[in-house]
C-alpha cells in the first residue's frame, strides 16, 4: 500500500528550492508538519490535508477508531432548499435569500460559515414567508396537514409529524407543548405559526450532533441512529431524511448491522443520490464560477452566459455519467471520448447533437480527454495567454491530484522581457522564467504539465496557433505523480494522470471533504486511506467509495471541538 | 494625542413613552424638539456622530501615478495623475479640501504573496493570502462598542459579484455583505414612514417568531459544547439584533423606494458587475443611513477581483489585468474606482448637518490591501481617507509617513477618530499615526 506519492517541497526563504521526494511511513496521529515554520512545508493533500503523513498501513489502522473535529454545522443553502421543499410539498426549491457561502474553496466548509444579523434574518422571514405561502395554498397545506384540522387531536398530530421531519428526531413533549402553544387562534393560522416557528428554530437550521459519549475516548460521541440516518440522508441526497429513513431510526432497523447494509444500499441506488451528488461535483471544480467567467468580448465573441451555463450543465451530466452508470470507472474522467451536449455547446465543438439529447462520442481526439478537454474546466483554468498554462496546472494539480503547492515567493522576480526576442513563444518565455532558481521547482511541476492543455484557449476552443501566431507545442512532462511521464497533448496527459493512483485518491479525499464539511485531520487517516483502498479496489466505482464513506469512523463518530 | 470623547446618546433624548427609538435627521436634532435652536452646551452635546465606512477595491494600483509627487497640500494643480476624478471639473464640486492621502503605510515590511481582502481593514489578521482574521475589522470594533446607538448596528454591502467579505466580527468571524439593493433597501428602511396596522400586525408576528426561537434555543444551548455554544450564540445573537431593530423605527426620515431594481446580470450586458446602477443606489443608500442615523458604522465592496469594466471597453478580469505589464488599462480603471468615491464624497457633501456637510461628519477609509498588484506589494499601500471625521482631519493634503510604518497605527487612528479610545489593537499597532490632524 505504501507509495510515494506525496511531493515534497522545501520551501526555502528565498522560493521553492525542494525536490520530489516520497515520504515515509507514518503510525496515525503521527507528524503533521502543516504550518511549521521549519522551513519545509509539504506539499499536502488539499482535501484530505494529510499532514505530511504517509500512508497508515491496513495493518496501523486495524482497531484503531478515530476521528477529526467538527463543529455544529448550519444546513447549507442547497440542503435547506432540498428539505424545505420536501417538508412543504413545494413544486420547486424555494429561492430565499440565505447565508452566502464565505467559503474561498466552493465547499461548504462548517467553520466558515458566517453569521451576521441580516443572515439570521433571512432565515427568520424565510420561515414567515414559506409558512404564510403554504397556508395560502389550500390544496398543498392539506396535504401537508395530512389529517382535518377540524378534527380533534389533528394539529398536535401534524405538530409531531412535521417536527420530526425537520428536526429530523422525536419531539420532546415540551416542544411539542411549545409548538402548540403557539397555535392558539383557528386551524389555518395555527398551521401557519407552527410552521413559520419550526423552520425559525435553531433545531431545525443547526445539525446539532449530541450523540452518545464513547466509552474511554476522550470527545469523542458516536452518533445517535437519529443523528446517523441524517447524516446518510444529507450526505447522499442532500435532503433531510424522509419518513422512511426516521422509521428505520425508529425501529432499530437501522442499528442491526445487516439492516443498515439493506438500508445503505437501497439509499445509495436511490434516485435521489444523483440529485445529492451534483453538489459535489459543483464544489470540486467551482462550476458555479463558469457563468459569469469575464472574457475579452473581441478575443473570445463566442464566449457568451448561454454557452457558459451549457458548458457548465455538460460538466454536471458528464460527471453524473461517471457516478452512476453502470460499470463506470473514474478514471474515465480523463480519459473519456463522449459526453453530453446542449446545442450551444455542440455548435461550439462543432458536433452534431443527437436529436434525443443522448451521449455525443467525438470523432476526433481532440476532445478526448474528458473533464480536461471540456470547455467549463479550460475556461475556468485559464488566464492570460502567459499564465494559462500555469494556472491550469496549478488546477490540475489541486482539484486533480489534491496537491497543493506552496503560493510563489516572496520578491518574484519578474519574467525578464529584455533578454527574449519580442517573439517569444509564452513557453520560451516561461522557460526563461525558470531559469530563475527561486522559480525553476515549483514552476518545473507546473508549467510543463500546463501546456498539455495549451491547444486550447481561454474558453476552452481548440487551436493549432497561440494568440502571438505561433505554434502549439503542446508536449510535456509531468513530476510529482507515481507513473508521470511525458506526453503530448491533452489526451495523454489525461491517460497519464487517470493512471496515477493520485487521482483515484484524491476523489476520495473530495468526498471526504464533502461529506464532512471540513478538512480532515490526522485521526482521519484511517478512515480516508480506506475510503481509498476502498474506492481503488472497486475499479473507482463512485457507489463503493460512497459505501466505503458511510462505513467509517468518520461517519459515526463525532470529536467534539 | 487625546481619545475623541464619546458622543452622548442623541437618541435616549428623544426616546418615546413607549420606549421605542425615533430617529430624526441630525439637522432636527440640533434643535430643542420644539423647534428652538440649542446653543453653547447644550448645542455641543448634540454635535452629530463620527460615521466610519470603509470602503475596498480590490488589486492595488500603479502608485506612482497614485500618489502626489510630493507631500503637502492636495490641490488640482499638485494632484497626481490618478487621483484627478476628486478634483474639480464638468462642474463637480471639489473634493480635494476633504481628502487625506496617505502614503508610506505597509502591511508588512516584505513583500508577502498573494492577495487577502481581509487585510484591507482588520488588523488582527496576518497579510499572507488567504490567512484569516482572528478578530474584528475596524468598524466592528467600534460598532461592537457604539452601535447600539442605533437601530442598525453596522452595515456591510457590496457591488462586487462574489460573496467574499470585508468585515469580520468578534473572533474574526465573516460578515458576508449585501449585494442585493432590494434586501439592503428592506433592513435599513421598511422600518419607516408611518405605523400602519399591517405593519403593526407583521411586528408581532415577528416578534412572537423572535420569542419562540430564543426560548426553543435554551433545550439546545445547554446541552451543546462550548465551540458549539459559541455558533449558537452567535446566531441568537442575530435574533436579539433584529428584535432591538424591530422595537425601534426610523421615524419619518426616510429614503424613497427605488421603483426597479437593478439585478445583476439584468442590464443585457454580459457579465453580472453592474457597478453603475449597484453601487450608485447603494451610495444613496449610505447617504441616507447616515443621514437619518439609522446606522453610522459600515463597510463597502465596490471590486473584489475578477470584474471587467464594460463601460471601458475592457472586458478582461480586473485580478488578470493588475498582473499585466500593460499599465494603462490598468490606471484607467483606477481613475474609475477613485471616480466611484468622489461620486460618494459629492453625495454626503450635499446633505448638510450642524454646521457642515454630513461628509464633515464622516470617515471614508478607501483603499486595497495590495500595493502595485503587479506583484503583490504590501508597502506604500495606496490608501485614502475622506471626509473630516467631526473635524479630526484638515482634508486638501497628501501625508507621507516614514516607509514601512504599520497600516495598523492608521486603524488605531480611525477607531480613534471614530469616538473610541483604543489602547492596542492588532499585533502591529505601535502607536497613533501623527500628523493626520
Amino acid at each position: 500500500m505504501m507509495r510515494a506519492r506525496l511531493i515534497g517541497i522545501a520551501l526555502a526563504l528565498t522560493g521553492c528550492t525542494g525536490v520530489v521526494a516520497p515520504t515515509g511511513e507514518d503510525p496515525p496521529g503521527g507528524g503533521d508538519e502543516r504550518g511549521g515554520s521549519s522551513g519545509a512545508s509539504v506539499v499536502t493533500g488539499v482535501a484530505g490535508g494529510m499532514g505530511g503523513a504517509g500512508i497508515p498501513t491496513p495493518a496501523a489502522c486495524k482497531g484503531h477508531r478515530d476521528v477529526g473535529t467538527s463543529v455544529m454545522r448550519r444546513l447549507t443553502n442547497a440542503e435547506y432548499a432540498a428539505t424545505v421543499r420536501s417538508l412543504l410539498q413545494l413544486p420547486a426549491p424555494p429561492t430565499v435569500p440565505l447565508a452566502p457561502n464565505t467559503s474561498k474553496s466552493h465547499f461548504p466548509i462548517a467553520v466558515e460559515q458566517a453569521f451576521t444579523p441580516t443572515i439570521t434574518d433571512g432565515y427568520m422571514d424565510a420561515a414567515a414567508q414559506l409558512a404564510t405561502a403554504l397556508v395560502a395554498d389550500a390544496p398543498r397545506r392539506d396535504r401537508v396537514v395530512g389529517c382535518q384540522l377540524a378534527t380533534k387531536g389533528c394539529l398536535r398530530d401534524f405538530v409531531e409529524r412535521f417536527g420530526r421531519r425537520a428536526f429530523r428526531r422525536p419531539l420532546t413533549v415540551e416542544e411539542t407543548d411549545r409548538l402548540l402553544a403557539l397555535a392558539a387562534g383557528d386551524g389555518q393560522s395555527g398551521v401557519e405559526a407552527v410552521v413559520g416557528a419550526v423552520l425559525a428554530s435553531t433545531k431545525f437550521l443547526y445539525l446539532a450532533e449530541l450523540g452518545t459519549p464513547e466509552p474511554g475516548s476522550n470527545g469523542v460521541v458516536q452518533l445517535t441512529e437519529w443523528e446517523q440516518v441524517t447524516r446518510l440522508s444529507f450526505l447522499l441526497w442532500g435532503v433531510a431524511p424522509d419518513d422512511e429513513l426516521l422509521d428505520a431510526a425508529a425501529s432499530g432497523a437501522w442499528g442491526d448491522p445487516r439492516g443498515r447494509a439493506a438500508i445503505v444500499a437501497a439509499a445509495i441506488e436511490d434516485p435521489r443520490a444523483r440529485a445529492g451528488q451534483r453538489e459535489l461535483t459543483r464544489a470540486w471544480l467551482g462550476l458555479d464560477d463558469v457563468i459569469g467567467l469575464p472574457r475579452d468580448k473581441r478575443e473570445h465573441p463566442l464566449w457568451n452566459p448561454a454557452l457558459a451555463a451549457a458548458a457548465a450543465e455538460e460538466t454536471q451530466r458528464f460527471v453524473d455519467d461517471l457516478m452512476w452508470r453502470d460499470g463506470a470507472s473514474f478514471a474515465e474522467a480523463l480519459t473519456s471520448r463522449s459526453t453530453f451536449l446542449s446545442e450551444p455547446l455542440a455548435k461550439f465543438y462543432d458536433v452534431a447533437l443527437p436529436a434525443d439529447g443522448s451521449r455525443v462520442t467525438f470523432p476526433s481526439g481532440v476532445r478526448g480527454a474528458g473533464l480536461l478537454t471540456q470547455a467549463s474546466v479550460l475556461a475556468l483554468s485559464a488566464g492570460t495567454e502567459l499564465n494559462t498554462p500555469i494556472k491550469r496546472a496549478v488546477f490540475v494539480r489541486h482539484a486533480l491530484l489534491c496537491q497543493e503547492l506552496p503560493p510563489p515567493p516572496p520578491n518574484v522576480p519578474s519574467i525578464d522581457k529584455v533578454t527574449l526576442p519580442a517573439n517569444a513563444t509564452p513557453r520560451e518565455r516561461l522557460a526563461a522564467h525558470r531559469t530563475a532558481p527561486a522559480c525553476a521547482v515549483c514552476h518545473n511541476l507546473l508549467d510543463p504539465l500546463g501546456f498539455g492543455l495549451d491547444e486550447y484557449d481561454a474558453i476552452g476552443a481548440y487551436r493549432t496557433k497561440s494568440a502571438g501566431g505561433q505554434p502549439i507545442d503542446a508536449s510535456g512532462t509531468i513530476e510529482g505523480v507515481e507513473g508521470g511521464g511525458d506526453f503530448r497533448g491533452a489526451a495523454e496527459l489525461g491517460a497519464l494522470l487517470a493512471k496515477s493512483p493520485e487521482f483515484g485518491d484524491c476523489v476520495a479525499q473530495t468526498l471526504f471533504r464533502f461529506a464532512t464539511a471540513r478538512e480532515a485531520d490526522t485521526a482521519d487517516e484511517c478512515t480516508v486511506a480506506s475510503m481509498q483502498a476502498s474506492f481503488h479496489a472497486s475499479g473507482l466505482r463512485y457507489p463503493a467509495l460512497l459505501g466505503a464513506f458511510v462505513d467509517s469512523d468518520a461517519f459515526r463518530l463525532r470529536r467534539m471541538p | 494625542m487625546n481619545a475623541k470623547r464619546i458622543q452622548l446618546d442623541r437618541r435616549r433624548a428623544l426616546r418615546g413613552a413607549l420606549g421605542v427609538v425615533v430617529g430624526l435627521p441630525l439637522l432636527d436634532a440640533m434643535t430643542d424638539g420644539r423647534g428652538r435652536v440649542l446653543f453653547g452646551e447644550a448645542r455641543a452635546a448634540t454635535k452629530p456622530p463620527v460615521r466610519l465606512l470603509t470602503f475596498y477595491c480590490a488589486n492595488g494600483t500603479w502608485t506612482d501615478v497614485f500618489f502626489p509627487k510630493t507631500p503637502g497640500p492636495l490641490t488640482a494643480a499638485t494632484t497626481s495623475p490618478l487621483l484627478t476624478p476628486l478634483g474639480p471639473g464638468d462642474g463637480a464640486a471639489d473634493m480635494f479640501p476633504y481628502t487625506t492621502v496617505v502614503g508610506g503605510l505597509s502591511s508588512d515590511h516584505y513583500n508577502k504573496t498573494g492577495h487577502n481582502m481581509a487585510c484591507f481593514s482588520n488588523g488582527i489578521v496576518s497579510p499572507v493570502a488567504d490567512a484569516k482574521p482572528t478578530g474584528p475589522s475596524i468598524e466592528q470594533v467600534v460598532a461592537a462598542e457604539l452601535g447600539g446607538q442605533t437601530r442598525i448596528r453596522s452595515l456591510q454591502l457590496s457591488a462586487a459579484n462574489v460573496n467574499a467579505p470585508i468585515s469580520y466580527g468578534a473572533g474574526g468571524t465573516p460578515m458576508p455583505p449585501i449585494r442585493d439593493c432590494k434586501t439592503a433597501f428592506d433592513t435599513l428602511f421598511l422600518a419607516a414612514g408611518p405605523p400602519s396596522p399591517a405593519l403593526q400586525a407583521a411586528r408581532a408576528r415577528k416578534q412572537s417568531l423572535i420569542d419562540f426561537v430564543l426560548a426553543d434555543a435554551q433545550d439546545l444551548e445547554g446541552r451543546l459544547g462550548a465551540a458549539d455554544r459559541k455558533r449558537l450564540d452567535e446566531h441568537l445573537t442575530g435574533v436579539r439584533e433584529i428584535e432591538r431593530a424591530l422595537k425601534s423605527s426610523n421615524g419619518q426620515c426616510t429614503m424613497e423606494r427605488p421603483t426597479a431594481w437593478p439585478v445583476p446580470g439584468a442590464d443585457g450586458s454580459l457579465w453580472p458587475w453592474r457597478p453603475l446602477e449597484r453601487a450608485n443606489l447603494m451610495f444613496k443608500m449610505y447617504v441616507h443611513a447616515f443621514k437619518c442615523d439609522i446606522t453610522r458604522y459600515a463597510s463597502f465592496i465596490l471590486t473584489s477581483g475578477e470584474e471587467s469594466f464594460p463601460t471601458l471597453n475592457s472586458d478582461m478580469g480586473d485580478h488578470e489585468l493588475s498582473h499585466l505589464d500593460t499599465r494603462g488599462p490598468f490606471e484607467r480603471r483606477t481613475v474609475v474606482k477613485i471616480g466611484f468615491l468622489a461620486s460618494l464624497m459629492r453625495q454626503l457633501a450635499a446633505e448638510r448637518e450642524g454646521d457642515g456637510t454630513l461628509l464633515d461628519n464622516t470617515l471614508i477609509f478607501y483603499g486595497s490591501e495590495i500595493a502595485n498588484g503587479r506583484l503583490h506589494e504590501k508597502f506604500n499601500l495606496p490608501l485614502i481617507i475622506a471626509g473630516r471625521g467631526g473635524g479630526v482631519l484638515k482634508g486638501g493634503t497628501y501625508i507621507r509617513v516614514p516607509d514601512k510604518t504599520p497600516v495598523t497605527n492608521l486603524y488605531c487612528s480611525l477607531i480613534n477618530f471614530a469616538g473610541l479610545p483604543v489602547p492596542k489593537y492588532g499585533a502591529g499597532c505601535t502607536g497613533m499615526l501623527g500628523g493626520l490632524s
